[in-house]
């Protein structure tokens, strides 16, 4: 899997920003921030460079007015003073319905003690469990000034879809059947049985262990 | 009841700290600042005025309720619209429930119609149809996406915030939104070229 090849956080020129740091921006979380002014204005710098990024910011910025057009209309003062004292005597009747102490009188000490020693064991059996059996971890390096993740030392690689090839298919993991040749790059193709219509002469078919894993799409003027 | 002014100007904490010593004072003023961005989430994610105000009084219990077990990790806000946005869609699905039984949806349509504001001629339809579009878009997406989405755009929650209410990582709060986003998008656009 090849990670992406923008690197937005180093100032690397080429590459594109990633789709979560255009909705950041759109969203108003890189502003009023000094450590993030650089990349900001980078950003601007982009977009103004990219016309149909810029066209899709704008129109999810009429998507925003188109939002606040539509804002409900508030309930009446009557309205809101009946559902207040609703409120208030259902909140009181809850309250005086929650036990107090649901173990002091009827379960008795012994019974609080014998639970207490099955919570304790099953806990030290959880914490060896979790120490022996679990794998390493890294640390994410995430400066505590940021409030998303912006790509640092330390990227945690995440493909799109036509940065993946698929190599292997089985039918039987998808319930359906893969369509395609083999190495598919982007969204696989799955079709119902009703979908496709198997042609001997033409289909070209790849078996895999159990079940065959991917058909050649007959072309539309084939029989 | 008259609310003096005092509790107008203490914070959140020495409210909840009021409310659960049992202080109504406190309750009301606690409710008169949060009832608002609450119903209109609830609103947003049910598209129903009766509904929704049902939602926000659920939620209003159950967060005065279990006031005792708030702990104060996330802000008073915070907490109560995951309250909220739950309860709203807990409501949804209720109503779905209903309306496959054809029970009494129609009689809370009726009721609603008649207690809701009656809105002025000709700006307010248009604002009315409007609304009726975008809800229906909104409907369409799925439910985690739908409360993302809701919560950061009506109740102005940043992507942090949206994600102490919900539990989920900043990242997943971005992913959700930009997938939102573009399916509103796709669904509005003859709307949104007229904006």
């Amino acid at each position: 899997m090849t990670p992406p090849s923008h690197d937005w956080s180093h100032g690397a020129a080429g590459g594109e920003p990633g789709p979560e740091l255009l909705a950041a921006y759109l969203d108003g979380e890189l502003e009023g921030r000094d450590d993030l002014a650089a990349l900001r204005a980078r950003l601007e710098d982009w977009i103004a460079c990219h016309p149909e990024v810029r066209d899709e910011i704008q129109r999810q910025r009429r998507l925003r007015r188109l939002w606040e057009q539509t804002a409900p209309e508030e309930p009446t003062a009557a309205q809101w003073r009946a559902a207040l004292s609703s409120i208030l005597s259902l909140a009181s009747a809850g309250r005086a319905r929650a036990p107090e102490a649901p173990f002091a009188e009827t379960k008795g000490k012994a019974y609080v003690q014998t639970l207490g020693l099955v919570a304790a064991c099953l806990a030290c059996v959880v914490l060896l469990s979790a120490t022996f059996l679990s794998s390493p971890t890294q640390p994410w390096s995430v400066p505590s000034a940021l409030d998303f993740y912006l790509p640092e030392d330390d990227p945690f690689p995440v493909a799109r879809s036509q940065e993946v090839e698929v190599l292997q298919v089985a039918g039987a993991d998808t319930g359906s059947l893969p369509i395609g040749r083999l190495p598919v790059q982007g969204e696989l193709e799955l079709v119902g049985h009703d979908d496709v219509a198997f042609s001997e002469s033409n289909a070209r078919v790849i078996f895999g262990v159990n079940s065959p894993m991917a058909w050649e799409r007959l072309r539309d003027n084939e029989p | 009841m008259a609310l003096g002014n005092a509790f107008l100007l203490l914070g959140d904490d020495q409210l909840l700290a009021g409310a659960v010593k049992g202080c109504a004072d406190a309750l009301e003023e606690l409710f008169r600042r949060y009832r608002q961005v609450a119903y209109r989430v609830a609103y947003r994610l049910l598209g129903h005025e009766a509904d929704a105000l049902d939602a926000v009084q659920e939620a209003f219990v159950k967060a005065l309720t279990h006031l005792p077990s708030f702990q104060g990790r996330s802000s008073f806000k915070t907490w109560l619209l995951r309250v909220v946005s739950n309860a709203a869609l807990d409501f949804g699905r209720q109503r779905g429930r209903r309306e496959a039984l054809n029970l009494d949806w129609a009689g809370r349509r009726r009721e609603s119609l008649e207690t809701a504001p009656q809105p002025e001629p000709s700006h307010d339809l248009e604002r009315a149809d409007l609304r009726r579009q975008l809800q229906e878009a909104l409907s369409k997406l799925p439910a985690a996406q739908r409360q993302t989405f809701v919560l950061h755009a009506e109740a102005d929650l940043s992507y942090r915030e949206v994600a102490d209410v919900l539990g989920i990582s900043i990242g997943t709060v971005m992913s959700r939104l930009y997938y939102a986003r573009q399916k509103l998008r796709a669904m509005l656009e003859p709307v949104i070229k007229s904006t």
